[in-house]
């Protein structure tokens, strides 16, 4: 292995750590936030709001969740989806997690 | 269970980008590429990271997309796919769009597209990549591009 592909295996490491502990704390302390977004997520289908300057828009499909954020002001955005099973048991265990896994695609230093 | 033991190495380096304007004419194959720019896509891989510190297993594929040239508008996408009995499945995908603009050879990461393990059912991952950018006022695609490994991991989702 390169050196230059060492460091980009340790940068990506160090990334990993901070990005999954972040996500971890999010969890935390935002689980009752969390809760009632996954509410009113499963009940209106789909959901906006503002975050660290973002506009963030939460759509669920029949399999999984749409996460859309866009920062006008950095020009830069952001979009994921996560399959959860069709029934909205499955979709109200895994909200939560995709709630703070999101929050922290957000609030993470650009990956550029 | 499977594990992967070097996740990194080797990196499937695919090169192939962008459709050009060379690739409508005769001849093209003698006329070197306008541009040289890239997508390198990991394989799929445990992250150790989320076993340490979340206490449960995911696999994870990061991407890295750079370009000689100056781009904007850059959309890079990572998605996970799990191999199906009748078809395949998409379980995880991730996108991250930058207007720019990008200076030559920058380096673009998408490295947050993973999947929980939800139970230990022997399940088959692969990664797929694609970007899209404006350059010299053009739109230009690349080529979905795939892992070079499919995993076999005792990770159900």
């Amino acid at each position: 292995m390169s050196s230059s592909d060492e460091s980009g295996l340790i940068a990506d490491q160090e990334w990993d750590d901070a990005y999954f502990s972040l996500v971890i704390e999010l969890r935390t302390k935002n689980s009752h936030r969390y809760l009632e977004q996954t509410e009113l997520l499963l009940h209106k289908k789909s959901i906006e709001l503002e975050l660290s300057g973002y506009s963030v828009k939460y759509t669920l499909d029949r399999t999984g969740c749409w996460f859309d954020a866009t920062n006008s002001d950095k020009g830069i955005g952001k979009r994921s989806w996560n399959r959860f099973g069709w029934g909205k048991k499955a979709k109200r265990k895994a909200l939560p997690d995709f709630f703070a896994k999101t929050e922290a695609n957000i609030l993470m230093p650009e990956e550029l | 269970m499977t594990t992967i033991k070097s996740f990194k190495s080797p990196l499937f380096f695919l090169s192939l980008i962008l459709i050009n304007l060379f690739a409508s004419l005769p001849f093209s194959e003698a006329t070197p590429p306008l541009t040289k720019c890239n997508i390198k896509l990991d394989n799929p891989h445990y992250s150790k990271s989320v076993e340490i510190r979340k206490g449960f297993q995911a696999i994870k594929v990061n991407a890295r997309s750079r370009c000689n040239r100056q781009m904007t508008n850059l959309v890079l996408t990572v998605e996970i796919h799990k191999l199906g009995f009748l078809r395949d499945y998409k379980v995880a995908s991730r996108e991250i769009r930058v207007e720019g603009p990008i200076f030559p050879n920058t380096i673009i990461k998408n490295q947050g597209t993973y999947v929980e393990c939800k139970n230990s059912k022997s399940s088959k991952y692969y990664g797929e990549a694609y970007a899209s950018a404006f350059i010299k006022g053009e739109r230009l695609k690349t080529l979905h591009v795939l892992t070079e490994k499919t995993i076999t991991v005792n990770c159900g989702n």
